[in-house]
Parts: structure tokens; sequence; C-alpha cells
């Protein structure tokens, strides 16, 4: 059963009066209880997806087209009064820096119940109960106390956990996580990436998990969107991804990763840089780096087509 | 996008930046005319037969000896109480002001740069250096800027040059914290670590890399201090205090025309015009270069 | 260190081109009103290092580790508060700048950040130039080194008179890299090079550290996060904790065996990119920060603690070439 489906969403930027074209034609889908991960370098325009999926994207951003269906409903049609009990109820979403998203003049409990407040009415007391219930299911210690905390007080991890215990507080149907570990230490990230595994299965929590980091991916997705200049560039399931990439940029992403390589081995990498959102290359974006691109890579958009089942790529390599 | 660009965007500033070239391009004139043994437009004639005439009032030749006749043989701007010539004196107002506003601006600038620098340089590793300074700063900022001046230039004798010097020494607080908080921001950046890794000299951190990077909002406040220079020397002059005659200054006139408010209002909203207008463009071209030059300092 | 003995980590016949002993830097913590030191950040606390000429000692450790202080320690950037600094068989530690001006030039830096590691006023051409003007290179033979150099770094010379804005991160980080080179160095310390990097340009980035290393027998001390990334660069490799190292050996040989508590934790919390190589975390706690006090700097989150664990331990050779500092690991 289909959570959310996102069906050929354009998004554009308006630049010197004229439009230019960001997301194209992003398809994707999340069903119940699984965990799909979109993975890309800076620049492909994944956080700029997520945000458009509660149409919290920048004003000069314009949606240009494409559906956002979200149980029944196409959250790109809808009044913004019925966006926002959507958001933090149905559908949460919880960023990159932990230091930044929490307001420091408030302490952890009265964000929490606020969190709460928003979209229930329930009394003093069961209010307070719920925060500590959560702040203890997200592992924080000594939750009673850290009620009263205020957020410089706390780790990164910590504060990080407290914003997942924000964005559940209302058991959302999805959650959207937009790197939410980059910054944080790697032990710290592993216990983060348990927590959410916890919650998917103890919640049937449904994970839309945005990153750049392969392993992060590995470690949890079922399947797996690849994203390059604001196009998706092949999909499929985490096997199929990781032990059968077809698309010369996933190819080239999996192999640039020091893992496994013999010292005296040179590391394999993806010649020249990623282009700016605001200037894509024509035809496949990735033409002018991949090392085999012909004519037609860099005048036509390559179509979506599925190899196996489930399993999709963008290139015109793989046609006749 | 560069600064420039940006800057052409915000039409205001621009209109800002275009009537100061105009305001420039009539103080120089104004110099050029004005100065020299038969200045083409005389600021000092006095004609009291032709007093308190109105702007474009045609000069009476007949009570008046030939070098006594305006150029165009109209008062483009009225006479004031003494029959001087208003528009011979606004022009040469207009450079007293602006000399009075740049120079200043530049002895305040130069104060600050140096002791903010100082402060932001030397600040972090000898903390009382940077307490020392900053207490400066905040006592000098407990005075009302005006008073101060005021105060001062009761107790010395009233020239330009000492207007000057005075406002110069009392206005230097702005850059000076401004100075100091880039300094201190720059330290921690990495290529003033790996210019240091180089063997640099600190002279030369400092000067070639560290001040360049800092002088954005220094250029702000300088160009807003003109502008607020140019109103001192303005009250100064209304109180009594400012640039001592024969030496005309827009304050100068705006303060004598106070007695002939009703009879004779040109000779006080003429000034007090001109004086809006060119602060005003100060103002306005001084924050479109601060917008200007945010969004790419944020980069 | 209890011994000041020659060579430390590497095989005999390595020569040491730096060796760090007990180097140690605390802060201040300053509250109150009037700025009273109330405690002290022990951000290096007596760190013991060799580097063999050449090679590359990698540093890993999560954040609060001290391993950033530690690589401006070395390059004086920032003076120990004590021990030695030997480089290249001199004590640099107590020298003044001007003494120390000739040897800085050999031991360069390349920091994380390629967004503020240029002054953005000066173009590539400029940055570079500045290093060779140290090197008292005529104004006429320059350009020319200039443009060698960006070479050697994969910059076009067409793009030498640019702005660090209006090139990538990674083609900024090789500005970055071609400065470091312009003063000819040794040594280069490489703090978390390519942390702030796309996953496909640092491959980039660091395959051109390594044919660097290569063909210029370059020594490089690495430092990362990346434990996968350090493991790949490094001949040897060094876990810090709270300003101490705990645990040194060849890098193979600590990463398919380490014996400190703490590396095994940093290792088992590793991902693999690999979707049938998943694990569960049991990791508990959270990197400890502050003041721990006497003893190992891991005591409060072992599992292994006990009281012994409270006095100051050495580090202890358990293998030809692979060191710990805990009490518990058995000498082999």
């Amino acid at each position: 059963m289909r959570i959310l489906e996102v069906k050929d969403l354009r998004l554009g930027f308006i630049q010197d009066g004229r439009i230019v074209l960001a997301l194209d034609d992003i398809s994707f889908f999340v069903k119940k209880a699984e965990t799909v991960c979109i993975v890309g370098e800076s620049g492909c325009g994944k956080t700029l997806t997520s945000l458009s999926i509660i149409r919290l994207t920048p004003p000069s951003a314009k949606i240009l087209g494409g559906k956002v269906i979200f149980e029944g409903r196409n959250l790109l049609k809808i009044p913004e009064k019925e966006m926002r009990e959507i958001r933090g109820k149905e559908i949460s979403i919880i960023f990159q820096e932990p230091f930044t998203s929490l307001n420091p003049v408030f302490t952890i409990g009265d964000q929490l119940k606020e969190a709460i407040y928003i979209h229930e009415k329930i009394s003093e007391e069961e209010v307070e109960k719920r925060c500590i219930d959560l702040l203890k299911l997200v592992g924080i210690p000594s939750a009673e106390l850290r009620m009263k905390s205020y957020p410089h007080q706390l780790s990164g991890g910590q504060r990080q956990r407290v914003m997942i215990a924000m964005a559940i507080c209302c058991r959302p149907k999805l959650l959207i996580a937009d790197e939410p570990t980059t910054a944080l230490d790697v032990t710290v990230q592993a216990q983060i990436i348990e927590l959410f595994r916890r919650l998917k299965q103890e919640y049937d929590l449904s994970l839309l998990y945005v990153t750049h980091d392969l392993s992060v991916v590995a470690h949890i997705a079922d399947r797996v969107y690849v994203m390059y200049s604001g196009m998706i560039v092949e999909e499929g399931d985490v096997f199929q991804i990781f032990y059968n990439p077809k698309h010369p940029y996933t190819r080239g992403l999996l192999e640039s990763i020091p893992y496994k390589v013999k010292r005296k081995e040179r590391l394999k990498s993806i010649p020249g840089f990623t282009p700016d959102l605001l200037n894509r290359p024509s035809g496949c974006p990735f033409h002018p780096r991949c090392r085999s691109s012909s004519d037609i890579c860099f005048k036509e958009k390559p179509e979506m087509r599925y190899v196996e089942n489930g399993h999709g790529v963008r290139c015109h390599l793989l046609e006749g | 996008m560069s600064t420039w660009q940006l800057l052409k965007k915000n039409r205001l500033a621009i209109l800002g930046l275009v009537f100061l070239l105009f305001f420039f391009l009539f103080a120089i004139f104004g110099l050029i005319v004005t100065s020299g043994k038969n200045p083409i437009f005389n600021p000092y004639t006095i004609r009291l037969q032709e007093k308190l005439k109105p702007p474009f009032s045609k000069a009476n030749k007949e009570v008046l000896s030939p070098d006594q006749i305006p150029p165009f043989g109209i008062y483009i701007f009225g006479t004031d109480d003494l029959g001087r010539d208003v528009f011979s004196r606004m022009l040469q107002g207009a450079w007293v002001s602006l000399t009075v506003g740049f120079v200043s601006v530049g002895i305040s600038t130069a104060i600050g740069i140096i002791i903010g620098g100082i402060a932001g340089y030397y600040g972090k590793e000898h903390p009382f250096v940077d307490i020392l300074i900053t207490g400066m700063i905040d006592i000098m900022l407990c005075f009302p800027s005006f008073f101060l001046v005021l105060t001062v230039m009761a107790f010395v004798p009233g020239s330009i040059y000492t207007i000057m010097a005075v406002i110069g020494l009392t206005n230097w607080m702005g850059t000076a914290r401004f100075v100091r908080a880039e300094f201190l921001s720059l330290r921690e950046q990495d290529f003033i670590l790996a210019a240091k890794a180089l063997g640099l000299s600190e002279f030369r951190i400092i000067f070639r890399h560290m001040l360049p990077n800092a002088m954005a909002p220094v250029l702000v406040s300088a160009t807003l201090g003109i502008a607020s220079a140019i109103l001192i020397e303005a009250g100064l002059s209304f109180l009594g205090f400012g640039v001592p005659p024969p030496y005309a200054t827009w304050g100068g006139i705006l303060s004598d025309g106070r007695r002939y408010l009703f009879d004779a209002p040109w000779l006080t909203f003429i000034p007090g015009i001109a004086i809006l207008f060119v602060v005003l463009s100060f103002n306005l071209f001084g924050e479109g270069l601060r917008d200007a030059l945010n969004p790419r300092l944020r980069e | 260190m209890d011994t000041e003995s020659d060579v430390i980590y590497w095989k005999d016949k390595e020569e040491i081109i730096l060796k760090v002993r007990g180097i140690k830097k605390y802060f201040p913590v300053r509250k109150g009103v009037f700025r009273k030191v109330s405690g002290w950040i022990r951000a290096v606390d007596g760190v013991d290092l060799d580097i063999a000429k050449g090679k590359t000692l990698g540093i890993v450790g999560e954040s609060g580790c001290g391993k950033s202080t530690l690589a401006k320690l070395i390059l004086m950037l920032i003076k120990p508060d004590s021990g030695k600094i030997i480089f290249e068989g001199r004590q640099i530690q107590d020298l003044s700048e001007k003494e120390l001006k000739p040897i800085r030039r050999k031991m360069q830096i390349i920091f994380q950040d390629p967004f503020s590691s240029l002054n953005p006023r000066l173009t590539a051409a400029q940055t570079i130039e500045e290093g060779l003007e140290i090197l008292g290179i005529p104004r006429s033979e320059r350009r020319k080194r200039i443009e060698e150099i960006l070479e050697l770094v994969g910059i076009s010379k067409k793009d030498a008179d640019k702005y660090p804005h209006q090139f990538s991160g990674g083609q900024r980080q090789r500005i970055v890299i071609a400065r470091a080179l312009s003063v000819n160095p040794v040594f280069i310390v490489c703090d978390e090079p390519v942390s702030a990097l796309d996953v496909s340009v640092q491959a980039q980035i660091i395959n051109l550290l390594r044919q660097l290393q290569e063909e210029l027998g370059i020594t490089y001390l690495f430092i990362s996060h990346d434990i996968n990334l350090v493991g790949y660069m490094s001949d040897m490799i060094a876990v810090m904790y709270l300003g101490k190292i705990l645990e040194i050996g060849e890098t193979e040989e600590v990463l398919k065996n380490p014996l400190h508590p703490y590396t095994k934790i940093l290792l088992s919390s590793v991902l693999e990119p690999d979707p049938r190589k998943r694990k569960r975390f049991s990791v508990k706690g959270e990197v400890d920060s502050g003041d721990i006090g006497s003893g190992c700097k891991f005591q409060r989150r072992c599992e292994l603690f006990e009281t012994d664990c409270l006095q100051e331990i050495p580090l202890k050779r358990v293998k030809e070439n692979h060191w710990v500092r805990c009490i518990k690991t058995k000498v082999t």
C-alpha cells in the first residue's frame, strides 16, 4: 500500500525573469512501513524534493507540474490550512543540523509539548507523560530531568534524538529525514540508525531518508532512488542497486568508496564536479562526466527503462 | 553576482549615487567659480539695496555697479539680508561641506581601523587589551556625539580645520567596532592559519589578508559617516559654532536666515532642502552598498 | 612517553622526520564576570608520535578528541603548553617566529573547509605566488612555476586568474593543495581534507594526494573521522580520544585486530556499503567531553572498567607493530 506517491514533479526557480528547471519529472513512492532512500550528492535536488512534498520550498521556487499524492489527496493542490494540519501530524520532517533546528530559548519540554499541542487537544498531565515517554523511547537518559534542559545543554546526538521525538510525537504516517546523521560522530550515528530501525519495526513507520552516504543507504534502505542534477537516474531495491548498478553514475559512486580497496590500488573516481542545480547540463545531465557518453546523451533526456522487476535506469546506453 | 550588479538592482541606491555625483560636480564647479580675485559667482559681494530678494528675481541694474551684477542678471536663489547672492554662497558652501565630510570621515576611519584592528587581532591572546579598548569605545559611546563635539568646540578656536579634527576624533567608535568584529572572526578562518603556516609575517597577514576582507562594513560606515559629518557641521554652524564667516557653509546660511523665516523663507528652505537631499542620498547609497555587500559575504 | 627512544613505532630502518613527545595543550574555561578560570579542557594531553619520511600516519577519532588541535600544535600554529616537537632532528617548540620562518615552509597544512581555506580576494595564481615569494623565486620565473604547480594539482592554467568563488569545492581544495606545494614542503598535515567534498570528488583528491606522495616523497599526517579513508591512506594508524592516543600500530593490524575497547566500538560503528552486512548496534553513551580526571580517558563508558583504570596508563607494546593503552590487554 503506497503511503506517498510523487508523480512527474517539476520544479523551477525564477532567475532574471526566466524560469530555470531544477527538478525534472521526479517520480517515486513510499509504501507502508517501508524505508526508501533518496541518495545523491550536493546540488542533486534531494533536499528540494523532500521540501516539495510538504510545501516548504523557498519562495523563489515554483512548482511547474506533477502530483504529490498522500492518502488520496494531491498535496500540491490543497489549501495551506489543510497542509498545516498534515505537517507534523501526518508527515514529519527532521533536518541535518540539530543545532539550529531547536529554539535555544525554550526548554526541551516546552518545545516537545508545543509539537503535541498544535495537533492534539489533551490535558497538561497527559502531555507531560507523553513527552517523557517519547524521550525514553528515543533513548534520552533521565527523561524527567531533561524536560527542563535547554538545547545547548545537550550533545549533538541528544539534540537529534529530541528532534526525532518531536517528529514522531503525533504518530505520523510518514517521516522524512534529511541527512539526519551527517553532522554526528560515527558512534552516535550508529545509535541513531539503530533508533530508526527500532521505530520502523515497532511502529510501522514509513521512512523517506535523504542522504549522500551510501553506507547508510546499504544499512537501512528497502528501496533506493539515485538522484543526479534534478533527475532520478536509477531506482530499485537495495540489493539491485548495490549488486547490479546499471547507471554509470551509480557505478561511479559505488566504486569511489574506499572500501576493501588495497592500499596500492588507486581509488576510482568520477571526473569533473557536480553541477549547480540552476545550471544543469542539457540532455542527460551526467553526460559531461560520463566516460561512455555519446551524441545523443548531450541532446536528449533519457527515459526511465526497467531492466528487471522494479529496477529502472535512465540511460541512453542501455537502449536498443 | 558581483557587488555592482546587485547594487544596480536597488533603484533608490542608484538614485542616491546619481544625486551624489551631481552634488560632487556642483561642489567642484562651486570651488572653481567662487574662488580667485574676481570670481564669476561672488559670494561676498554685499548689495544692501538688493537685500532679501526672492529667487529668480532680476537684478536692478540701475542701483548696482557693474561688478555687483550677478551672472545672467538674476539672483537664482535670491539674496540674503546683506544682499549677497544666495546661489553663490551655496556654491561655496557645497565645497566646504564636502571637505568637512570627507576629511573628518577619513580621520575617524583611520583611527577606527587602527584601534579596532589592535583589539581584534591581539584581543584573544591578551584579553586585557581587548577589555581596555572595548571599554574605551563604550565610554566614548556614552556621550551623545553632537554634544561631545559642541563641548569641545566651545574650548577650541573655531576653524574649518578644528571642526574636521574634532568630528573625526569623536566618531571613530562605529568603525572600530566593525573592524574588531571582523578581525575576531577572520582570525579563526583557515586561510589566515594557512598564511601563518607559510611563514608570512604578522604585518603581511594583517594588511594583505585580513584588512581587505574586513573593509566591507567600514565602507558602508564611512559612506553613512560622511552624511553624518555634514549634518554635524550644519548643526554647529546653525548654533554659531561652525566655520566662522565670511566662509559660507550651508548650515551657516540656514542659521543666518532664521530671523527672516517669514519674510524670506527661501533663506532657510534652500539650504535646508539641499542638506536634506545630500544626506538622504548618502544614506540611500550607503544602505544600498551594505545590502549589496552582504549576500556575497554570506557566500 | 616513558622512554625517549629513537624509533618507537616504525621499523628500524625508516628515517623519522617528525617526533612528538609529551605534547600537551590545555584550554582554560572561564566563568563569571571577571572571567576567572574554573577548569581546563585538556585538548591534547600527552601525545607521543613518530612519523617516518615518505609515509603516512593516520589519526582517527571523533569530535572533541583533539586531533585538529594536535595538527595545529605540530605546525606550531598554536604554542604547546609542554612537550617537545622535533622536526628533521631539531627541536622547534621553543623557537621564535623569526627562527621558525625557514622551517615553516617545510611543513604545510591542508584544511577541511575549502570555503574558508582561501583568501576570497586573491586569485588562484596570487595565492600560489605568495609561497613562491617566500622561497625567493624572482618575479620573472614565478608565472611559469605557478602554472607547473597548477598542472600538478589538476587545475587548467586558463583558470589561474579566477577567484575562489568561481571554483567548485573540489577545485578549491586543489588550490589549497597547490598553495601547500608552492613552498616545496616535505611534510603536510591533512586535517579532514575531503570531508566537506562530494563523494565522487573525494576520490579525486585522495588520488592526487597519493600521487604527490609517490612523486615527491611527501610525508603525511592524515586526520579524519572516516575510518575507511584513513585505513586506505595510512601506513600506520593512531586512535585518539579526549587528547590521548589509545591505540596505535600498523594500519592493517589495528583494523583487523582492534584491542582497545574504544577502538572496538569505533570500528563496529562503521557502516559497510553492503546490504548483506547489516549490523545491530548496541553502542551506549555519548562521546565524552570535558575533564575526565585521572586515569584512562575512556573510563566512563568502558564496560571493563575497574579501579586500576584510575591510574595513569602507559602505552604498551602488545605486538611488534601494535601498541595499546589499556591494562586489560595482554601482551602476546
